[in-house]
């Protein structure tokens, strides 16, 4: 009976201390989503609400009316759902050789994967890269030095380690051939990690802004983030760092409505990807970790 | 699973295609090139037409209609063809250090300011040229810079000036104050728009304590405030007790220097002390050391504080944003007048510059990129400049200018160059005439009381160095503790001190021969 008890005041415990910590992650986000819906005026009125008040759609349509959202939105879709697909295939056919012991020169080839985990050109060699590559302002530069993740690949590798060799050794008794096996027991059976490094490469891709404010040059060609990345930082970042008061114009600092709604857009699609990746996720990413 | 798997490689190659696809549409062949020239679609009908590149830093990144049709009509003008390059305004900085480091440099460069790293490293490398031939016949740059922004852009000391100024007006700003709470409170506004600094403080301690919103709550302060640029809250009220700057001292270990770092001057004691007295009776924004510029002017448009320092020119700009929330609030622009000698004098913003342009060492023709800028302050193109045109930035029904539907901002057209001095260029020809006759002694007397500060915005080498660099972090918390009332305002001698021993030596000295140096250039 004491233990029951005691257990009983330590599920309370965790419990509270657990609803703590969702409302703090939660209320952002609530936050962000009321303001959205509400009036400027109800914002000025109280900044912390957590439902809408005067119910506006005026932010909403003022942002989906906005002549870059759409061009960016495409390209970000484009850049995330390629670089998503390119990614992933090239992991696997990365991971896969890398995964079996008896390949000659395997640890040659990953000291030079985690050499690229532990240093990089820069920024300038890269940008010098990718002009010689002729990929400035292009779509290319936003998906090609983010295809391939040392870090991912690892996981991958590890992956594939702990997959039975018996089944291997099985289907190639039936007389599978490689890309048979890798693509039709492999790969099948692999999608955890898949599922996991699905989520890790789009987050990163959705998310990515800097490399777009290196090399790309038209308006047409930002992604969405660093269209995000204007609305919400553009007159702040100069008011903030003692920009010439006179010259802060009224229309280049935009409403807080506006950029909440322009968030909940960016992020509402992002967020979406969770729910269906989840059931993999945690077994991909401890699977992949435990065998080294 | 078989139907599975041929879908994932469908999609994976669908993918790889449309990547492929979009990748090498659109702008993709443009890579050296931008897309905002307004006249990209003009047929080249030679090699004759001199182009032009700009880098350019405005608030948009996309050319408005209103920009369009000045940029054509510049290039129809001046036989040229201009492309613009505007970066986003958040990674502006990293675009400027790439492009001189790629070697791929445009014609003419923005830079937000003579000490930026990347201009003093180009003019360093010889990548921007000195301007001073070139200027010499635009009669209008000449008339319409300040003397002190030129000086400013002679960054090697000698007489070479590196640079074309963006011009904006020096002027003296002053407070922002809720008209409607003084009326509450009964205070009579002077014709004059001054007041003392004992006004100053009543008129705070009325806004804290006397519920000037009238809601029955104490839920108002004074001032609203926040943090600069490196997290610090500054003394409220600076020029009232003396702090003008860099200025020729009477005797003394210097010939210049500002009474900041005055040892026999107690002038930013009291500044700091007065600042300390309003933070300890509670007449600040509460949230002033959190805030920022952005937050706190959001809390003065709440009705939180009745009183923010600004800008003579945004009388709209803040009545406009009151107003959502308050249909009666009103707004008046008062100056605090000196302690000492009952003037309202007040040190200046800068050096006139509000950036500049930088042409480059492989400009074709610097001579024509220096008409082009002299185009926006010519007569002729100055009051559409200012306005816009009829139909795009505003409207003409019977006589009266109202702002067109859907106008845009143009930051390219009225942006770009400015006249120095000139107060109209913050009205548009929709701005009505009461607004103009209400704000227009507030921005003359803000021009009017300026005091320039002799540094000229100089950086001495010696604030580069590790020390200095060091001790600015001890300055800046000793200073937030003070103004917060958590440090007695004595300790500041020894900071002063400290100061001094940690570089600050050097710093004077430097900035003495700099202005030693410039004050004789200018006579």
């Amino acid at each position: 009976m004491r233990i029951w008890k005691r257990f009983e005041w330590f599920d309370a415990v965790n419990y509270t201390l657990l609803l703590l910590i969702c409302v703090i992650m939660l209320y952002p986000f609530v936050n962000v989503a009321a303001v959205s819906f509400s009036s400027y005026s109800s914002f000025l009125e109280n900044p912390m609400m957590i439902w809408p008040k005067q119910l506006s759609f005026a932010a909403y349509n003022q942002i989906l009316s906005h002549p870059v959202l759409l061009s960016s939105y495409t390209n970000t879709i484009i850049i995330t759902v390629c670089g998503v697909a390119i990614g992933i295939f090239l992991y696997i056919i990365t991971a896969y050789p890398l995964s079996k012991k008896h390949l000659k020169g395997r640890n040659f080839f990953m000291v030079i994967v985690i050499f690229t985990m532990l240093f990089n050109g820069g920024l300038i060699p890269n940008f010098y890269l990718i002009r010689e590559l002729g990929l400035l302002d292009t779509l290319t530069a936003l998906v090609v030095p983010m295809l391939l993740s040392g870090f991912n690949l690892i996981l991958m590798k590890n992956f594939m380690e702990s997959l039975p060799e018996e089944l291997e050794e099985a289907a190639k008794m039936d007389g599978a051939s490689e890309p048979y096996l890798l693509f039709r027991i492999i790969v099948p059976l692999s999608m955890p990690i898949i599922a996991t490094l699905c989520l890790f490469t789009a987050v990163g891709y959705w998310n990515n802004f800097f490399n777009a404010v290196i090399y790309i040059r038209s308006v047409e060609n930002w992604p969405l983030m660093l269209f995000l990345r204007e609305i919400i930082e553009g007159a702040r970042m100069q008011e903030i760092s003692g920009a010439n008061a006179a010259e802060v114009g009224k229309n280049a600092v935009v409403p807080e409505t506006l950029k909440y709604a322009t968030l909940m857009i960016v992020m509402v699609p992002i967020l979406c990807v969770y729910p269906f990746v989840q059931k993999y996720f945690v077994q991909g990413i401890t699977l992949g970790s435990v065998k080294g | 699973m078989k139907k599975t798997w041929k879908g994932a490689f469908a999609l994976t190659a669908a993918a790889a295609m449309l990547f492929v696809t979009a990748c090498s549409g659109g702008n993709g062949g443009n890579a050296g090139g931008n897309n905002t020239s307004a006249n990209s679609e003009k047929e080249q009908s030679g090699s004759e037409t001199l182009k032009i590149k700009v880098m350019a830093n405005h608030d948009q990144a996309t050319l408005s209609a209103s920009d369009k049709k000045w940029i054509e009509q510049m290039e129809k003008d001046m036989g040229v063809d201009i492309e613009y390059e505007i970066p986003p305004v958040t990674g502006y900085q990293e675009r400027v250090q790439l492009m001189l480091a790629s070697g791929d440099y445009p014609d003419l460069v923005y830079f937000p300011g003579t000490n930026d790293q990347s201009f003093v490293n180009a003019v360093k490398d010889g990548l921007i040229v000195p301007v001073n031939k070139y200027i010499e016949s635009a009669e209008n740059i000449k008339k319409y810079t300040y003397e002190t922004s030129w000086n400013a852009l002679k960054v090697q000391q000698d007489e070479n000036i590196y640079g074309i100024p963006r011009t904006t007006v020096i002027r003296n700003d002053a407070f922002w104050f809720r008209k409607d709470w003084l009326a509450k409170i009964g205070f009579d506004i002077p014709a004059d728009s001054e007041i003392t600094v004992d006004q100053f403080t009543e008129i705070l301690t009325k806004f804290t304590k006397d519920d000037p919103d009238g809601n029955g709550k104490a839920d108002t302060y004074g001032l609203a405030a926040g943090v600069d640029g490196n997290k610090v809250l500054q003394p409220v009220l600076t020029s009232q007790f003396g702090l003008l700057g860099w200025q020729k001292t009477e005797g003394g270990d210097y010939q210049y220097l500002d009474a900041t770092y005055d040892r026999k001057s107690d002038a930013y004691k009291k500044a700091l002390d007065y600042t300390a007295r309003l933070s300890g009776e509670g007449l600040l924004d509460p949230d002033a050391a959190v805030n920022n510029a952005v937050s706190a002017r959001e809390r003065f448009w709440r009705g939180i504080t009745g009183v923010m320092g600004g800008f003579a020119g945004h009388y709209s700009w803040h009545s406009t944003e009151l107003k959502k929330l308050n249909a009666n609030a009103d707004l008046t622009y008062l100056f605090v007048k000196n302690e000492t000698d009952g003037k309202v004098a007040g040190q200046g913003f800068g050096v006139g510059l509000w950036g500049f342009w930088g042409i480059t060492s492989t400009a074709k023709d610097p001579q024509k990129i220096v008409d082009m800028l002299e185009y926006y302050l010519d007569d002729a193109n100055y009051e559409t400049m200012m306005n816009g045109y009829e139909d795009i930035d505003y409207k003409n029904e019977n006589g009266k200018l109202t702002v067109a539907d859907n106008k845009e901002e143009a930051p390219v057209r009225r942006n770009t160059m400015r006249r120095a001095g000139d107060i109209q260029i913050y009205f548009t020809a929709a701005t009505p005439q009461e607004e103009i006759d209400m704000s227009k002694p507030w921005l003359e007397k803000s021009v009017n009381t300026v005091v320039l500060s002799k540094n000229l915005d100089f950086m001495p080498e010696a604030s580069k160095k590790p020390n200095f660099m060091d001790y600015k972090k001890t300055w800046d918390q000793t200073i937030m503790s003070i103004v917060l009332g958590q440090t007695p305002v004595d300790k500041f001698d020894e900071l002063l001190d400290g100061w001094y021993k940690n570089g600050g030596e050097e710093y004077v000295q430097e900035m003495n021969a700099f202005i030693e140096k410039s004050e004789g250039a200018s006579k």
